[in-house]
């Protein structure tokens, strides 16, 4: 008897801690994923970069700052299944668009030439494409995305 | 043994409903805390789920303008890491780990390595108090040893070490003391920039990387107008609120935004506003800030 009770608590602290665990797996994605390419000789990483847990039908909305006088890599990346992400970037003032990657076909990166620092949305969405959509419809993924700078020749 | 039959059915039972409430329930609930559902975008298609995070340059990024524009560095103007022990109570440990942590990112800048270590280890110390783990430290002040000298090492570990905070305290859903510390943070790298500028010369480059702290601060008010709605914290509000009223205040100069794809995925943005301070508000802001931060760091 001591012994079910002993091997029922164990299961219990296993199916816990490894809900944890499954909480944070998004963690420092955009570190791990595809994101994580070479940016180019001079890029430095900006701390903005994030990751986060999505799923279709979200969209995360991340408010950026963009220092001037620089050139900024963004790299966007997300779990396998959910691929492309969808990135729209807007003024964060006026919510002018200022690029849609839908445009080029979804592509991972784009390039930002910045002359005076200014706030710029980010809006991600997944679209899963190449996944079944029973799949990708009943589960979650991470996306991220990866900033990089440098100063901008003149 | 049918009690024991009955046990273990009992047991794989709820062994499944708690599975299955877990994987169902995780990833959701791991959206960040900052998140909010942004009722103001008209523009986007009614069937998304939206959330909206701010995001603020980390303290080395900001202190790094600065550093661009050559000022010089000045141990007087930190607070010394003895005080770590005399801060009582979350919010005066929350607001003083954000002052370390720029304290640490200045000190990194200018490779001052036993400096740097020295902050780390407070930042470690007041950290356990504000309910956040040490162990996140642990490997950043042995990288901070072994690093001693190397400028570019200790300013990335000074990066690492907010994000990592940030991240903990993100995956706790402690969005007060995110806030709290973001406060103490941004108070601190204002304070040292506005010290730095020891008199007031229109054509002063400082003066512009100060000026463009306003960005930083329309994010840092947003998230904390969301995380900080208890009394207990309105007097951060306040401060936070008469730093964004002078900034606000800025002159705006500049021309219309121009947007251009110069190549496929490569877009320039040229144009916008470009910020002036005339020696009047930089005189105002100086005084504000350094009334606040006193406010912060005494005990």
């Amino acid at each position: 008897m001591k012994r079910v009770i002993y091997i029922f608590a164990l299961v219990l602290i296993m199916v816990f801690a490894g809900s944890e665990l499954n909480a944070q797996n998004c963690n420092k994605f955009h570190l791990y994923g595809t994101c994580m390419q070479y940016p180019g000789a001079g890029y430095k990483f900006d701390g903005q970069s994030r990751s986060n847990v999505i799923g279709i039908g979200d969209k995360l909305v991340y408010n950026v700052i963009f220092y001037g006088d620089r050139d900024y890599k963004l790299i966007f990346c997300a779990t396998d299944i959910f691929i492309p992400v969808h990135y729209v970037l807007k003024d964060a003032v006026t919510r002018d668009l200022i690029y849609d990657s839908k445009k080029d076909d979804y592509p991972e990166t784009v390039e930002l030439n910045i002359e005076n620092t200014r706030r710029i949305m980010i809006e991600i969405s997944v679209l899963g494409l190449n996944a079944d959509q029973e799949l990708t419809n009943d589960y979650f993924g991470c996306v991220g995305f990866l900033l990089n700078y440098k100063p901008l020749k003149k | 043994m049918a009690a024991t039959k009955k046990i273990l059915g009992l047991f794989f039972l709820a062994t499944l409903l708690i599975s299955g409430f877990s994987c169902s329930n995780v990833q959701k609930s791991n959206k960040s805390v900052q998140e909010e559902e942004a009722n103001d975008t008209m523009d986007i298609a009614l069937d998304y789920k939206e959330s909206i995070l701010f995001l603020l340059p980390s303290p080395g990024e900001i202190l790094e303008r600065l550093y661009n524009v050559n000022i010089k560095y000045d141990p007087q103007v930190l607070n010394v890491v003895t005080n770590k022990d005399k801060y009582l109570g979350s919010k005066a440990q929350s607001l003083n780990l954000g002052v370390y942590i720029t304290d640490m990112a200045y000190s990194a800048l200018f490779n001052r390595s036993t400096e740097t270590v020295n902050y780390l280890e407070a930042i470690q110390s007041l950290s356990t108090e504000s309910g956040i783990s040490s162990t996140i430290f642990e490997s950043l002040l042995s990288r901070s040893k072994a690093n001693a000298g190397k400028i570019d090492s200790l300013v990335a570990i000074s990066d690492e070490a907010f994000s990592n905070m940030l991240e903990f305290l993100e995956n706790g859903g402690k969005s007060v003391t995110i806030a709290q510390v973001s406060a103490g943070a941004y108070v601190e790298s204002l304070y040292i920039a506005l010290e730095s500028v020891k008199q007031y010369k229109s054509d002063d480059k400082t003066l512009a990387v100060i000026a463009e702290m306003k960005y930083p601060m329309d994010n840092l008010l947003n998230e904390a107008k969301n995380s900080l709605t208890g009394e207990e914290n309105s007097s951060i509000l306040k401060y936070l609120d008469d730093l964004s009223k002078i900034l606000n205040d800025l002159e705006f100069k500049g021309t219309e935004t121009s947007v251009s794809e110069t190549s496929p995925g490569k877009i320039s943005i040229s144009g916008g506003d470009k910020l002036s301070m005339s020696k009047e508000e930089f005189v105002a802001l100086k005084s504000r800030v350094n009334e606040i931060r006193k406010n912060i760091v005494s005990f």
